[in-house]
């Protein structure tokens, strides 16, 4: 077949919000050509392109890695470079801004509160002495990296929030990725940050804000499952409230 | 959340509606673990007045055990017990997520912890029936 008989057309629903008019958001349906490898972000960047040139989403990378292209598509939050026109053809397509979060324009949502939370989780290696870049690298064994490997995989792609109802219930809720990170950090065994994470862990917004829906795992496109680093750390929230970790720490098990 | 982001200064928040969960089966299966812990707590109340009228003395006992063999209360427990072994199910289904970073497939933490309750429910009946013949 040639690529010219292989073209279909697809019927897009995509919400639109103004906020130099402030109108509430409405949905505009485009029409789109595309073949068996059109992404649904390339068909975004088609309406962009040859349609509507006012349309706006964000997108980098086009290969599932930057975590800018999140949408909710037919309800369900994916990265737009990982799904597939053909997936939804001959039926409509809808595609929302990802869910729970406020939009600027289009499909472009507010990302700060996350970024205000991941800020919050302390992301980075608290050692326990800063050693100088001539003693070398911290080593760490294979087995070590294996218990926050997927955790650092994260993209903060925020399909994980748009998934979960309690962060949409309760904005304050820490959230998935920013625990999940929170996590990765306290499983490394180069760090020492437990206590400093500590506040945000234990507190009512932190792990135990969570009822274990499940569903960020499920839509993560990166394996991370952020149920599991909340929901593993639910055990050690109380085990730090009745001061076991501590005793644990001292004969050198836990963190 | 307040902090040194400071976010987009015009935007639009979209409402979170009372019917969330009805729009993706995923949050339907959830509903219905939630839904069910309603009916421990209907049978802890089944168990409860028996211990209420067992106080209250034989007669009231009595009675309370007989309405315990009427159709009506079997039919009831019968839908009771299903929907509490779907409850029970639904406990083990999470348990992987809760366990630290460990080299078990979930499938089989999930697979062990209801053989293990149906075994040990098939004992406790067993040992029950036994004493109370
Ligand atoms: S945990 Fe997964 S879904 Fe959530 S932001 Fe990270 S990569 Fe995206
Ligand atoms: S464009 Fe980078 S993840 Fe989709």
């Amino acid at each position: 077949m040639t690529a010219e008989t292989n073209t279909r057309t697809i019927e897009i629903d995509v919400l639109r919000y103004d906020p130099d008019s402030g109108a509430p958001p409405r949905y505009q349906t485009y029409t789109v050509p595309f073949q068996h490898d059109t992404s649904v972000l390339v068909g975004l960047q088609y309406i962009k392109d040859h349609l509507d040139g006012t349309l706006t989403f964000r997108w980098s990378c086009r290969m599932a890695i930057c975590g800018s292209c999140g949408t909710m598509i037919n309800g369900i939050p994916q990265l737009s470079c990982h799904t597939f026109l053909r997936d939804y053809w001959p039926k409509k397509l809808r595609i929302d801004p990802l869910e729970h979060f406020p939009i600027i324009k289009d499909l472009a949502i507010d990302q700060t509160d996350f970024l205000n939370k991941l800020d919050s989780v302390k992301p980075y290696l608290i050692p326990k002495q800063e050693k100088p870049l001539s003693e070398g690298a911290y080593l760490q064994t294979p087995k070590q990296m294996e218990q926050y490997y997927n955790y650092s995989q994260c993209i903060n792609c925020l399909l994980c929030y748009a998934a979960c109802p309690q962060y949409g219930l309760t904005p304050t809720f820490t959230g998935p990725a920013a625990l999940a990170l929170l996590h990765r950090y306290n499983a490394d065994s180069r760090d020492v940050g437990w206590t400093a994470r500590s506040d945000v862990l234990n507190s009512e917004d932190g792990v135990w804000r969570c009822t274990l829906v499940g569903y960020c795992s499920e839509v993560c496109p990166k394996n991370v499952d952020p149920a599991h680093a909340i929901n593993q750390n639910k055990v050690n929230s109380t085990l730090d409230y009745f001061g076991v970790l501590k005793l644990l720490s001292t004969v050198g098990l836990g963190k | 959340m307040s902090g040194r982001f400071k976010p987009a200064v015009k935007t639009y928040t979209r409402p979170v509606t009372g019917t969330w969960w009805k729009e993706n089966p995923f949050f339907l299966v959830y509903m219905a673990r939630e839904a069910t812990a309603l009916f421990v707590f209907i049978y802890a109340l089944v168990l409860l007045s028996g211990v209420v009228s067992l106080a209250l003395g034989q007669s009231a006992y009595e009675a309370w055990q007989a309405l315990l063999t009427t159709k009506t209360s079997l039919v009831f427990h019968l839908i009771l017990l299903g929907l509490l072994a779907y409850h029970t199910y639904t406990w083990f289904k999470v348990m992987p997520k809760t366990t630290p970073q460990i080299d078990i497939a979930p499938q089989t933490i999930v697979k062990t912890g209801v053989l293990f309750t149906a075994g040990l429910s098939v004992v406790i009946v067993a040992v029950l029936f036994g004493v109370t013949r």
